[in-house]
C-alpha cells in the first residue's frame, strides 16, 4: 500500500513544486513587499499604507478607467468579428473555408510586439501612404493618427486585429462540434443560413463566447506590451495602463514597494471583475441547464445537444 | 550632453524604436545573466573594470585608457541612452549582483542613485580634481554634501533656428520670448504650412529645461531630509502660459518629439526653430537631416528679461562607481579620466558632439572645430558665452526627477489637448511630486 499511496504525490510533485516556485512564492514575497516602504533609503514597515496611497492615486484609478474603456471597445468588436468571421465559414455559403480560416487566424501567430511595431508604422503618417492619400480630406492636412487622444482605439485595433482570428478559430472549432443532424432539422423546420446562425448556431456557443468574452476582459486588464512600445511613436503617459504604471514605478522611479501594491490592487480588481462578469452573463445559461436537468428527470431521458456542447466548467 | 541627454520616454526613430523594443526582453533577461561584476583586486595584478555607456566614443576611450594604463583592462557593454539605460541599472542595481563598475549617468539622475544607495561616494577620489571644473559643475554632481559622479559635460539649452525661413519673412532671430511669440505670430500667418516650432508634452526633460530657464527652482533641498518642492512659482506659470497661448494660437504646434513624424517636419523645415540643446545638431535634428538641410544655425536662448539672462541646461553627463564594483579606487580613476584627461576631451568633443565642463576644454582642437550641421558654425565657442550665466544657476535635481518628467507629460499632455488649464497641470503635478516624496519618507516644507 505504502508505494501505492505516494505515487499520486510524486506525479504531481512538479507541477506543485513549480506553482510554489514561481507563483506562491512570488504573490507572498510581492504581498510582504506591498507592507513596507523605504523611507529614506530604508526598508520599513508601512502596514496598509502603500494601499492607502493607492486608493487615493488619480493616477492609478485612471488608469484603471482606461483599461475598462479599452476592454469594453476590444472585447465587444474582437468577439463580433470573430464570431461573424466563425459563422460565414461555417455556413454553406462560403467556398475555402480552409484558406479563409488560415488567412483570417495568421494575424494571431504575429507576436504582440511586431503586431504593435508594425501598427506604429501604419499609424505614422511618413510610413503608411494611404495616410498621405487620406490628407485632402483632412483640409490638406497631415493625417496623425498618433497626435490625437484616440489612443484607445488604435491600441483596441492592434489588439482586435490579433484576437478576432483567435476567436474565430475557438468559435469555429467548437461549432463542428455541434452534431449535423441539428442542423438538417433545422432546415427541415424552414430555416434559412441566416436563421440557421442566428437561432441555432448563436446559443450554442454561447459558453464559447462566454469563455472568450472573460479571456478579454482579462486581457485588457493587463495591457502592457502595446502602450510600452507605442511610447516611442506617440505620448503615452506612464501611467497610461495599471500595469505600465506599476512597472514605472518598479523601475522607472525606482519605488518598487509601491509597484508591488499597485499589482495586488490590480490582481484583486481583474479577479473581482472576471468573477462578477461571469455570474453577470451565466446566471441565464446555468438557470437553463437546471430547468434542463428538471425536465429530463420528468420525462424520459433525451440527449440535448445543447448540454453535451457546453465544454466542462463554463 | 548626448544621445541620452533628456531621451526619456522616447526614442529617435525606426532604428531607436526597434532597439528599445529589444531592451524590453533584456530587462527581464537581466536578473539572469551576471556578468563578472569587479575582477581582480588592487595592486600589481591586472585590474579588469566593466563599464556601461551610450557614448559613441566610448570604445576609443576604453582603448586609449587601456593604453596609458596597462594593468587595466575595461569591459565595454553599449546601453540603449536615456530612460532605457536607467532601467536596466535599476534591475541590476537593486538585484544585488550583474552592474557594471562604472555606469553612465545623467545629473538628473544622480540623486535618484545615490539616495537609493547603490552608488558609492566618489568625494575622495574626486575632490582633487574638482578644482579644474566650475562650481557649478560641481553642485550638478554633488547631492546632500557628496559627490556622486565624476563630471563631464555642460548642456545648456539652445535656440536652433532655420536662418533661411526666417529671412524668408524678414524675422530677426528672437532674443526675447516676446520677439520669439510675435515672429511665431509672423511666420504663421504669412506661411501656414509653417510653424515656429513644435512644442513636445511627452519629453520631461526638455519642459523641466524651460522651466529651469524661466528661473524656476521646482526642487531645493533644506537639509535634514526637508526638501521645498515648487512647481507652482510665478516663473513656472509664466513658461507654461506662454508656451499654452502660442499653441492656441496656433503658431506653435503640439508634436511627439523623437518620433518618425516629427523627425520628418524637422527635415522638410515645418519648423524654423527648435528649443533644443548644444547637443540637439548632432543627435536631435542631424539625423533627420540629409545634407542640403544642413541649413540650420545655434543662437543662445531667448530671454525672459533681457536684463536679466538665465540659461538651463537640458542633460549633462556624468560616470558613477556601483556599490557592486570590487575595486572602485581604480574605476573612480577610471571615471574621473573620462572628464579631465585630454584625450578624452578631444573625444568627447570631436567624435562625441559635446561641451567638456573641464576647463581644459577650452585649450582643445575639438573646442574651436566647426559643427557640420550647422554648415560650419562653431557653436562651442557661443556656449562658451553663456557658460558664466549659466554657473550662476541654483537649480537642483532630486530623488524624483523620472517621477516629475512623468507628471509633467501626463499633466500637460492634458493641457495641450484643453482638458486642464496649464496652471492647473503645474498646480496636479506639484500635488503629486509632494504626495511621492512623502511616501517615501522625505519631509516637504
Amino acid at each position: 500500500m505504502g508505494p501505492r499511496s505516494k505515487a499520486p504525490y510524486l506525479m504531481v510533485a512538479p507541477f506543485v513544486l513549480l506553482f510554489v516556485a514561481f507563483f506562491v512564492y512570488p504573490l507572498v514575497n510581492a504581498f510582504v513587499l506591498s507592507l513596507q516602504g523605504r523611507l529614506a533609503g530604508q526598508d520599513q514597515f508601512v502596514g496598509l499604507n502603500n494601499y492607502v496611497t493607492a486608493l487615493g492615486d488619480q493616477a492609478f484609478w485612471g488608469s484603471l478607467g482606461t483599461v475598462f474603456a479599452f476592454a469594453i471597445v476590444q472585447a465587444v468588436t474582437a468577439l463580433l468579428l470573430g464570431l461573424v468571421m466563425a459563422l460565414l465559414l461555417d455556413s454553406s455559403l462560403v467556398r475555402g473555408s480552409a484558406f479563409f480560416r488560415l488567412t483570417n487566424f495568421m494575424p494571431f501567430a504575429v507576436p504582440g510586439v511586431i503586431a504593435t511595431i508594425m501598427w506604429g508604422f501604419l499609424y505614422s503618417p511618413q510610413l503608411n501612404p494611404l495616410l498621405q492619400v487620406l490628407a485632402p480630406l483632412n483640409g490638406g492636412k497631415q493625417v496623425n493618427l498618433l497626435a490625437g487622444g484616440n489612443l484607445v482605439l488604435l491600441i483596441a485595433n492592434i489588439v482586435t486585429w490579433s484576437a478576432a482570428g483567435y476567436f474565430m478559430t475557438l468559435y469555429f472549432s467548437a461549432l463542428t462540434a455541434l452534431p449535423r443532424e441539428m442542423y438538417e432539422a433545422a432546415k427541415l423546420d424552414g430555416c434559412n443560413e441566416f436563421q440557421l446562425a442566428i437561432r441555432v448556431k448563436v446559443p450554442a456557443l454561447r459558453p464559447m463566447i462566454l469563455f472568450t468574452a472573460i479571456l478579454s476582459v482579462i486581457g485588457a486588464m493587463q495591457l502592457f506590451n502595446e502602450p510600452f512600445l507605442l511610447h516611442n511613436l506617440a505620448n503615452v503617459s506612464a501611467s497610461y495602463t495599471p500595469n505600465l504604471y506599476a512597472y514605472n514605478q518598479a523601475f522607472t522611479y525606482g519605488n518598487l514597494n509601491y509597484a508591488a501594491t499597485l499589482s495586488f490592487i490590480l490582481a484583486l480588481v481583474t479577479l473581482v471583475v472576471s468573477v462578477v462578469f461571469f455570474f453577470v452573463t451565466s446566471g441565464e445559461s446555468r438557470r437553463e441547464r437546471r430547468e434542463l436537468r428538471a425536465s429530463r428527470r420528468a420525462s424520459r431521458p433525451a440527449p440535448t445537444p445543447a448540454a453535451s456542447v457546453a465544454p466542462r466548467g463554463v | 550632453m548626448t544621445n541620452g541627454s533628456g531621451f526619456r520616454h522616447r526614442a529617435i526613430g525606426r532604428r531607436q524604436f526597434l532597439g528599445g523594443v529589444g531592451a524590453l526582453g533584456l530587462t527581464a533577461a537581466l536578473a539572469a545573466c551576471s556578468s563578472p561584476a569587479g575582477g581582480a583586486k588592487a595592486g600589481d595584478g591586472p585590474v579588469t573594470l566593466t563599464w556601461w555607456s551610450w557614448l559613441s566614443n566610448a570604445p576609443a576611450l576604453a582603448k586609449a585608457y587601456e593604453k596609458q594604463y596597462p594593468n587595466v583592462k575595461i569591459q565595454f557593454t553599449q546601453v540603449p541612452g536615456g530612460t532605457p539605460a536607467y532601467t536596466k541599472y535599476g534591475a541590476a542595481l537593486r538585484a544585488g549582483s550583474g552592474a557594471a563598475d562604472v555606469l553612465q549617468i545623467e545629473y538628473q539622475e544622480l540623486p535618484q542613485f545615490a539616495s537609493e544607495g547603490h552608488i558609492v561616494d566618489m568625494t575622495s577620489y574626486v575632490k582633487k580634481y574638482m578644482a579644474g571644473f566650475p562650481d557649478f559643475t560641481k553642485r550638478m554632481v554633488t547631492y546632500q554634501g557628496k559627490i556622486w559622479g565624476a563630471p563631464i559635460d555642460l548642456d545648456p539649452m539652445m535656440l536652433l533656428y532655420r536662418p533661411d525661413t526666417l529671412q524668408k519673412h524678414s524675422i530677426p532671430v528672437p532674443t526675447t520670448w516676446t520677439d520669439f511669440a510675435s515672429a511665431a505670430k509672423t511666420l504663421h500667418e504669412a506661411d501656414p504650412s509653417k510653424y515656429m516650432t513644435f512644442f513636445a508634452p511627452n519629453n520631461g526633460g526638455r519642459m523641466m529645461g524651460m522651466l529651469w530657464q524661466g528661473g524656476a527652482t521646482p526642487f531645493e533641498d533644506q537639509g535634514n531630509g526637508t526638501w521645498k518642492i515648487d512647481f507652482t512659482s510665478t516663473a513656472a506659470k509664466q513658461v507654461m502660459n506662454f508656451w499654452g497661448d502660442l499653441i492656441k494660437a496656433g503658431y506653435v504646434k503640439v508634436d511627439t518629439d523623437f518620433t518618425p513624424a516629427w523627425g520628418n517636419s524637422i527635415a522638410n523645415g515645418v519648423y524654423a526653430t527648435d528649443v533644443g540643446a548644444i547637443w540637439s545638431p548632432t543627435y536631435e535634428i542631424g539625423p533627420y537631416l540629409k545634407k542640403a538641410g544642413y541649413k540650420w544655425k545655434a543662437a543662445v536662448m531667448p530671454q525672459w528679461d533681457a536684463s536679466n539672462p538665465l540659461q538651463s541646461m537640458w542633460g549633462g553627463l556624468s560616470f558613477a562607481v556601483t556599490d557592486q564594483c570590487k575595486n572602485p579606487a581604480a574605476a573612480a580613476q577610471f571615471a574621473t579620466w573620462l572628464g579631465t584627461n585630454k584625450t578624452a576631451l578631444e573625444s568627447h568633443g570631436t567624435a562625441g558632439g559635446l561641451y567638456c565642463a573641464s576647463k581644459d576644454f577650452a585649450n582643445t582642437a575639438a573646442f574651436t572645430s566647426g559643427m557640420p550641421v550647422l554648415g560650419g558654425q562653431k557653436e562651442n565657442q557661443l556656449v562658451s558665452t553663456i557658460i558664466p550665466t549659466l554657473e550662476k544657476s541654483m537649480f537642483q535635481w532630486s530623488p524624483w526627477t523620472q517621477y516629475a518628467y512623468g507628471q509633467l507629460q501626463a499633466q500637460m499632455q492634458d493641457a495641450v489637448t484643453g482638458k486642464i488649464t496649464y496652471n492647473q497641470a503645474l498646480a496636479n503635478v506639484q500635488a503629486s511630486v509632494v504626495q511621492t516624496a512623502k511616501q517615501q519618507g522625505y519631509k516637504v516644507a
